[in-house]
């Protein structure tokens, strides 16, 4: 019982250890955990009420890798300031990711946030153009850190 | 309007106007694109409303030598053509010729700030699919120069195919080009000499999907921007060091009230000298005609009808241009996106967002210029929750009653110790009820009919500038202009109608009975069981009726119901005419009800155009009343 416990708490802070596991789980068992933490992710990422079948097939298919990307990815609400940054993906709705888009904020633009604001949200610099955005936007950036590259 | 109008109008305006060229300033905010508007037209300029919607025209001609050049129109200050704000769509219509009554420009002189270029070039490329003849102008070049940046201005030029200008809108440099580059229009020389690459690129991208539409741009303009030696310039200094105060954890937040302490301080008091003087001219005007005139109808409308109801209008005015002045150069200078950021938070939890903190804030003094400046409001429930609850502030209009009724009915005692008299506490407490109302107003609204998954909260910090003085003093006459046609038109008209209605019926001698049988004191006679169980009689309803126009009328009309002369907030007569006729609580309900109600037509207008329609602003209005309904019935219960 403990030993699940365990591996389910790092598989919460960690999902790469679903397939690196010391035990091998039975396959229904990681079906079962891919749908709970990839609707866990979505919820906690996008403030989705409503969730689609699309999320659940996504989750449930062992061939996309989405779900792992998604726990991993570094947010921009995450990175350090004067830490520059890429852009990777906006993972917003369109209607609310084009705001952002028109603005510059486009997948491989450089990114470095400069101040946080009175309440914490992020100021950052874009194409030489500061911007101030709420953190709950910012956590909808998935960036990588250009040591990355 | 039906499609034949349409026709007709359009033939008209472009036989009028095939001689002048038409050209639009297009440009992003804080581009120095007004400023720069004003110096090629100096005052020559007029503001009128595109047909249908509200948001202004500015038309000025650009002369050279004593001979008109061509009409210049400055389009608002936006970011991209996704037609998301009213300015957005707007600028496009224009640009693509589709508003009647303005004709397809001719050319475009795209402004751009050149310490910013890259960031611009997104939308630069987007005027430029529009295929239209294009001026690029590099403005602030004094700015990116002295921040060490640099752009090879004739290598983008050719790339663009485009001419570029380098300006300085303080100075004034620059100028003269762009006169040339219009004057050469006037002689019907294309400009244009062909058709760039990127142009090309990008106009096949419109069928794409957003994403795509917008990386392919970028794509084009990082091309650009290469080849064309851009040097960004260093991130200013100053605005940096003014960025860790400003927007520091506890400096940011306290310069933030001070700088709200400050207006209030100077709409409230440093107002009231310029608003007495202007009541005094109105009142001695005012006798002086009617010492003129005989003692007929005729003089009674006049004074009692016209000139009270200008009178009412005009003596907001100083208020207004103070409120505008500082909102001005807090704009101007950069300060206010910063505001916004900070008080974002705060907007964020009540449904609201950060650039409703100006609308709220203008709401103090009035209504009616606060619900225009929440056009910035890029989201449209955002926008339309701002609207909503704007007029829950408690504007100037609402003082005048409130001191009344105070200064009436509440003891001038010490209450707590001798730091505040009962009154100030009577009068923080109704700001503090409007205050209260908005919140819980916009919190409802944003979970139920304006309920949306989230916004995007994304707001451009420019760097801090010193606000130009033509700038600013073109943008007050301007405001002043849009108070007192919008709001005086309308208080005009309903004071002209209430004269009537106090006249009519006359007596068979043709004299005008006492206001209890005239058709207004029917009015009040009728809505009376309405109001009762509020402990109010006829009499305060004709004043209910009355402050439809504008909230401190009723002050007036009540003067008037007593028959007292010259009755203004501090008359003791009217205290003890009222004292004696309405109870306590129907008092405290009465304050209430003044701050809940929307006793404002000229608001209920604005909010009818603003939204495009009666739906908002009827709902609105049956809303507030509701509210003031009850609130006056619980307050006439528990007092």
């Amino acid at each position: 019982m403990r030993t699940i416990l365990k591996i389910l708490f790092r598989i919460q802070t960690d999902t790469h250890c679903l397939e690196d596991a010391t035990f091998k789980l039975p396959p229904y068992l990681i079906g079962y955990l891919r749908v709970v933490f990839i609707l866990r992710n979505k919820y906690a990422l996008k403030s989705r009420t409503i969730l689609n079948q699309e999320d659940f097939m996504e989750a449930l298919d062992p061939k996309r890798d989405s779900f792992q990307r998604e726990a991993t990815e570094l947010r921009l609400g995450q990175v350090k300031i004067r830490q520059e940054v890429e852009l990777v993906m906006v993972d917003l709705p369109e209607d609310q990711a084009e705001p952002l888009f028109e603005r510059g904020f486009l997948p491989g633009c450089r990114i470095c946030p400069v101040r946080t604001s009175p309440a914490g949200d992020p100021i950052v610099e874009v194409d030489g153009s500061l911007m101030a955005l709420r953190r709950e936007t910012a956590n909808c950036l998935c960036v990588r850190t250009l040591s990355d590259l | 309007m039906n499609p034949l109008d349409e026709i007709e109008h359009s033939e008209k305006t472009s036989g009028n106007t095939d001689e002048i060229p038409l050209v639009a300033l297009a440009g992003p905010p804080n581009s120095g694109k007004t400023t720069l508007f004003n110096r090629l037209t100096g005052l020559r300029q007029k503001v009128a409303n595109y047909p249908g919607v509200t948001v202004e025209k500015h038309i000025g001609e650009v002369r050279s030598g004593g001979q008109v050049l061509a009409d210049l129109v400055d389009l608002p200050g936006i970011h991209g053509f996704s037609a998301r704000t009213l300015d957005e769509k707007i600028t496009k219509e224009v640009l693509e010729g589709q508003v009647d009554g303005v004709k397809k420009p001719d050319a475009v002189i795209m402004v751009t700030d050149s310490t910013r270029l890259e960031n611009q070039l997104m939308l630069v490329e987007q005027v430029l699919e529009l295929n239209l003849p294009t001026l690029l102008v590099l403005n602030m070049s004094d700015e990116l120069k002295d921040r060490g940046g640099s752009v090879n201005a004739t290598a983008l030029a050719e790339r663009l195919g485009v001419q570029v200008v380098w300006t300085n809108g303080r100075t004034g440099e620059g100028t003269e080009e762009i006169t040339e580059y219009i004057s050469q229009l006037k002689r019907g020389n294309s400009t244009q000499s062909k058709v760039s690459d990127v142009l090309k690129d990008s106009s096949q991208s419109r069928t794409l999907p957003v994403l795509e539409r917008f990386s392919k741009r970028k794509k084009a303009v990082k091309e650009v921007v290469s080849q064309v030696d851009f040097v960004p310039p260093k991130p200013s200094a100053i605005s940096g060091h003014l960025d860790s105060l400003v927007l520091h954890k506890i400096w940011g937040p306290m310069i933030f009230f001070a700088v709200v302490i400050l207006v209030f301080q100077s709409i409230f008091t440093w107002a009231v000298p310029l608003m007495d003087g202007i009541q005094f001219l109105i009142e001695v005007s005012g006798s002086w005609i009617s010492g003129v005139l005989a003692d007929t109808w005729f003089r009674s409308l006049l004074i009692d009808g016209i000139w009270a109801g200008v009178g009412s209008v005009v003596v907001f005015l100083p208020q207004i241009l103070i409120l505008f002045l500082f909102i001005g150069i807090l704009e101007d200078s950069g300060y206010m996106a910063r505001a916004a950021v900070i008080a974002d938070r705060v907007m964020y939890r009540i449904g609201l967002q950060g650039r409703a903190f100006l609308p709220l804030l203008s709401g103090y003094a009035c209504a009616v210029p606060a619900i225009l400046s929440a056009r910035t409001i890029e989201d449209d429930r955002d926008r339309l929750a701002t609207i909503f609850v704007t007029p829950f502030m408690t504007c100037s209009a609402r003082l005048p009653v409130y001191v009344l009724l105070i200064a009436a009915f509440i003891p001038n005692e010490a209450f707590l110790g001798s730091f505040l008299s009962q009154r100030t506490v009577a009068l923080i407490l109704l700001y503090a009820l409007g205050i209260i109302a908005a919140v819980i107003t916009a919190f409802i609204l944003k979970r139920t009919l304006l309920k949306a998954e989230s916004s995007t909260f994304l707001m451009e910090l420019p760097p801090y500038r010193l606000p130009s003085l033509q700038t600013l003093g073109l943008r007050l006459l301007d405001r002043g202009r849009i108070f007192l046609t919008r709001v005086g038109k309308i208080i005009f008209t309903v004071t002209i109608i209430l004269w009537f209605l106090t006249q009519f019926p006359r007596t068979e001698f043709g004299a005008p009975q006492d206001i209890e049988q005239s058709a207004l004191g029917q009015i009040g006679h009728v809505i009376e069981p309405v109001i009762a169980p509020l402990g109010f009689d006829w009499r305060i309803g004709i004043g209910l009726v009355t402050s439809l126009a504008a909230r401190e009328v009723i002050v007036g009309t009540l003067g008037t119901i007593y028959g007292i002369e010259t009755a203004d907030e501090e008359s003791l007569d009217l205290q003890s005419a009222l004292q004696e006729s309405l109870s306590f609580p129907a008092a405290m309900g009465l304050l209430v009800f003044f701050a809940f109600a929307l006793q404002c037509m000229s608001t209920v207008a604005t909010v009818k155009r603003e939204t495009g329609g009666w739906k908002w602003a009827s709902f609105q209005f049956l809303y507030m009343l509701a509210l003031g309904y009850f609130g006056a019935f619980l307050a006439f219960r528990l007092f």
